[in-house]
């Protein structure tokens, strides 16, 4: 325990409480047509026209197989969270994942697709690029078993060439498997990811992910960009054309070369547009090979201009202006959607969380999607792409340490190729609480997976995240340290890492620095109560580059490990929830996407406002609430508390100001001067009248901030939410659509919980129907849930151009209707 | 401004482990563990840890984690934790 709060990681944490014995609508997307693809190109949407059957079999790679009688499906599809067949909801009490996959059900799935590539050349290849398939692959096309993949968030490629029918009907037939206790938060199960087909040439081709391109240099208005450029069967007679073009599609710069096995380029671009969170300037960096004047092969990435630099005395600089690490974790999934890994979803996330002020993201403990990380370059987003949360000692009996022996090196060549021309990715993290990493064997193995990262992106630094203790004070020599670091003292957790994250080991930044002046940190995992100290700590800490709380938004699993709740007895109490908790509730903002408590304070520290409101209900007599360290205690910005009329009620003021007040109904009721021992925050005790509330805050005696909570009345009517008119018509194209419960002012009722009815026509499904609700069980995928504190989300999805009609209907209470134009 | 390079090393040799006294807060419960007489101390002091550091959860997490890290969840006062630090760094220096 340390001052500033509890130093231990949560999935030890759970797993030391039970140790010790502490108490604690699917649409038929198209039928077993063989779809006609484009004849060449690389990056071909691949997602549509696919066929599944949930369950195990044997033979069902068979060409001849009947496959009349599967679902039609459009990816990406994790049927993990549709509802279990014969339930109503995904969840299932006695799941083998339990609370850590949130009492979701993995198995085996069959993916099937038909296809024809009747047009491409004789010579030219294809290859089918998997974004991640989850958890365990295999792949037959024709029959012909072609590949497998044991690693859930690896993207990988396979050339479906040997096995190719060019002149007839394909069968692409895929086995998924999510077998025993492999996740210690919700994975999903199938192909959740991106999906897409490259029609290639079959000889001198651009190598996969063999481009790497960085800023080398900066100097006299001009930036010079690096490229190396790997070619299979390189022909000397070909040539190597690289390009950068600007967002208009201008070309900036421009090398040609003869090609070879390997290619280095220099791209000089003037007056360049730089990359930074707050200016997220993308160009497109272009490889072309050809041939005389025809072009082979041609590969589109985008690329931003930007130089990195951290060090003890400067920080973290972006292009020579220091920036503090606003960060947040984040798992894979999207909240109501699953794993399913849309695009706009993950986008929709990033702009949430950039409005909230943050400006990083730790994709933990996986490598991110390429939608994930196109989204943070896109939107400006700082980005650690991490590889591992085991190597050879497992924390699960079925985790990945089965395989990282053998499959290690696989998995750090494709998260750091795919991933290093994305401005935003600016550490490699080759690990998170790694057990056994303070061993002779840990350390070596930190050593290999370091030094392999750098032999394939020198430019960027390697990090992993740490809880707990850093271990024995160890010296390396000349051949195996750091540059710079031979013969100096260092810890068995960090020797080869070139910025340590620390998880929970917030009062170990300040104290370690004095013996290692030259080290740089940054809180890889915090716990939201310690928004604040953070704050403080990067801004008059340079070594501190910033934090990464744990979570920017709850996910699906881990299931309520940030839950609050009245006990009653000894206040040591440890409590583990289980079922019915299904959300870890330990986000910033909801499943949904909305602001929660915490959220509201993090606002305050990072100075996006100067003054928040919430209320606590009146506590129990004998009873006291326990918070879970990542939780927050139940509180609301609400001052709706029916049946509190007359009792104490606890209002908390987030803010920078350094006195306050509070009014109930125009009368003063509280006030208070703030020091820097209150860390932000201050919690006063009032009488809860309905009417109003309202929260002043002043700082050097001017008025900073004004927040009125009113209470409202009953529940009249339901108001639909559209997040934007309109969206996109393809099958990737969504729309968000809240729904709130609404009394008679048009105010939403912070409490209400009620069943709300959808239904939908025009050319969109309703792939997600939910609330943030951490507990159920209950479904996503019917057009029938019940609100939460007031609220509700509806995601549609496109099934072609044209406007779709979305109704929302709750007993007693007038409904509501809106349209959505797709396309 | 130049851009930051990160090279790859040359070839892996053990790094040497530096002597140093023990305590419950920077040191895991694996390295405590793996000499004797200091695991004897923690055991005198903290009876409960023999067994707890046999449970099928906890062991993954004994070389990241120091006795203090675990201790609300074992039972360790901070007197306890207090009287092994002392004992601890009377034996000195461990390699």
């Amino acid at each position: 325990m340390s001052a500033g709060g509890f130093d231990l990681d949560r999935r030890a944490l759970l797993a030391i409480g039970a140790a010790a014995g502490i108490a604690g609508l699917p649409r038929a997307a198209g039928a077993a047509v063989p779809v006609a693809l484009p004849v060449s190109g690389r990056d071909q949407p691949f997602e549509d026209g696919w066929l599944f059957r949930r369950g195990a079999g044997a033979g069902q790679e068979a060409p001849g197989l009947d496959d009349g009688d599967w679902r039609a499906l459009d990816l990406p599809h994790d049927w993990s969270i549709e509802d279990i067949p014969g339930a109503a909801s995904p969840f299932d009490k006695a799941a083998i994942g339990a609370a850590a996959t949130g009492f979701t059900v993995g198995g085996e799935g069959w993916y099937r697709k038909h296809f024809r590539l009747t047009g491409a050349a004789a010579g030219d290849a294809a290859a089918l690029v998997f974004d991640g398939i989850y958890c365990e692959s295999d792949i037959w096309l024709n029959g012909q078993h072609l590949a497998a993949n044991v690693a859930g968030y690896r993207p990988f490629a396979v050339d479906l060439t040997p096995a190719l029918i060019r002149d007839g009907d394909n069968v692409l037939a895929i086995r998924v498997r999510n077998l025993g206790r492999n996740s210690r938060w919700y994975a999903g199960s199938g192909i959740y990811r991106r999906v897409s087909l490259d029609v290639i040439p079959a000889g001198a081709r651009i190598a996969r992910w063999g481009v790497g391109a960085s800023t080398r240099a900066i100097t006299g208005g001009a930036a010079h960009v690096a490229v190396t450029t790997r070619l299979d069967a390189a022909d000397p007679a070909l040539t190597l054309v690289t390009r950068l073009r600007d967002g208009e599609g201008r070309i900036v710069a421009e090398r040609a070369s003869p090609a070879a096995p390997g290619i280095e380029q220099e791209l000089v671009v003037r007056g360049a547009r730089l990359w930074s969170p707050g200016t997220p300037h993308l160009y497109t960096l272009e490889t072309e090979l050809r041939r005389g004047d025809r072009v082979i092969d041609r590969l589109h990435q985008p690329f931003g201009i930007r130089i990195i630099t951290m060090d003890a005395d400067r920080g973290l600089q972006i292009n020579g202006a220091r920036t503090v690490l606003r960060g947040g974790c984040i798992h894979h999934d999207n909240g109501l959607l699953g794993a399913r890994d849309f695009a706009e979803a993950t986008s929709r996330k990033l702009a949430l969380l950039k409005a909230r002020g943050f400006n990083a993201i730790r994709s933990s403990h996986n490598i991110p999607s390429r939608s994930l990380r196109e989204a943070c370059d896109r939107l400006g987003m700082l980005l650690i792409a991490e590889a591992f949360d085991a190597w050879t000692v497992a924390k699960l009996p079925q985790d990945f340490s089965v395989h990282f022996r053998d499959d290690w090196e696989e998995v750090v060549e494709a998260m750091v190729l795919s991933g290093r021309n994305s401005p935003s990715v600016f550490l490699w993290s080759i690990g998170n609480e790694i057990p056994g990493r303070n061993s002779d064997e840990g350390v070596e193995w930190q050593w290999k997976l370091a030094n392999r990262v750098r032999s394939l992106d020198p430019t960027r630094p390697v990090t992993a995240a740490l809880n707990g203790v850093i271990g024995q004070a160890m010296v390396a020599g000349p051949q195996t340290a750091r540059p710079g670091m031979a013969g100096m003292p260092d810890n068995a957790s960090t020797i080869f890492l070139d910025v340590p994250g620390f998880n929970y080991r917030l009062d170990a930044i300040e104290r370690e620095h004095p013996a290692h002046p030259a080290r740089v940190v940054y809180g890889s995992e915090t716990f939201p109560r310690d928004a604040w100290d953070y704050a403080r700590l990067a801004e008059r800490l340079p070594y501190c580059l910033g934090e990464f709380v744990w979570t920017a938004v709850d996910y699906l699993g881990e299931a309520g490990v940030g839950a609050s709740e009245m006990v009653t007895g000894d206040t040591q109490q440890y409590m583990m929830p289980s079922w019915p908790w299904l959300v870890s509730w330990c986000g910033n903002l909801d499943l949904t996407g909305a602001q929660k408590p915490p959220s509201l304070f993090r606002d305050v520290a990072w100075q996006v406002s100067a003054l928040e409101v919430c209320v606590a209900p009146p506590v129990p007599a004998g009873s006291h609430e326990f918070s879970m360290p990542w939780g927050w205690p139940e509180a609301l910005p609400s001052w709706s508390w029916p049946g509190a009329e007359g009792s104490q009620v606890t209002a908390t003021l987030y803010t920078s100001g350094d006195r306050v007040e509070l009014r109930c109904n125009g009368a003063r009721v509280a006030a208070r001067s703030l020091t820097p021992g209150d860390r932000g925050r201050v919690a006063l005790p009032v009488t809860y009248q309905p009417g109003v509330l309202e929260a002043l805050a002043w700082r050097d005696g001017r008025i900073i901030g004004r927040r009125r909570l009113e209470t409202v009345g009953a529940a009249a009517r339901l108001r639909l939410v559209p997040e934007a008119p309109g969206a996109g018509a393809t099958r990737q194209s969504l729309a968000f659509i809240g729904v709130e419960v609404l009394d008679a002012a048009g105010r939403v009722l912070p409490q209400d919980e009620r069943a709300l009815r959808l239904t939908l026509s025009g050319p969109a499904e309703l792939v997600a129907f939910g609330s943030a609700a951490p507990e159920g069980p209950r479904s996503f995928s019917r057009p029938e849930t019940r609100s939460f504190r007031g609220r509700a989300l509806a995601i549609l999805r496109a099934q072609g151009a044209g406007e779709a009609v979305i109704s929302v209907a709750a007993d007693g209470l007038a409904g509501d209707r809106a349209t959505v134009r797709f396309g | 401004m130049e851009a930051p390079r990160y090279l790859p090393a040359t070839r892996f040799v053990p790094p040497v482990r530096q002597p140093r006294v023990l305590n419950t807060r920077d040191a895991s419960i694996a390295e405590l563990m793996a000499i004797p007489p200091v695991w004897a101390v923690v055991v005198a002091k903290m009876p409960a840890m023999a067994l707890a550091v046999k449970t099928p959860m906890m062991t993954p997490n004994l070389g990241n984690m120091s006795l203090r890290d675990i201790a609300m969840f074992t039972g360790g006062s901070g007197d306890a934790l207090d009287a092994i630090d002392a004992q601890l760094k009377a034996l000195g220096p461990v390699a």
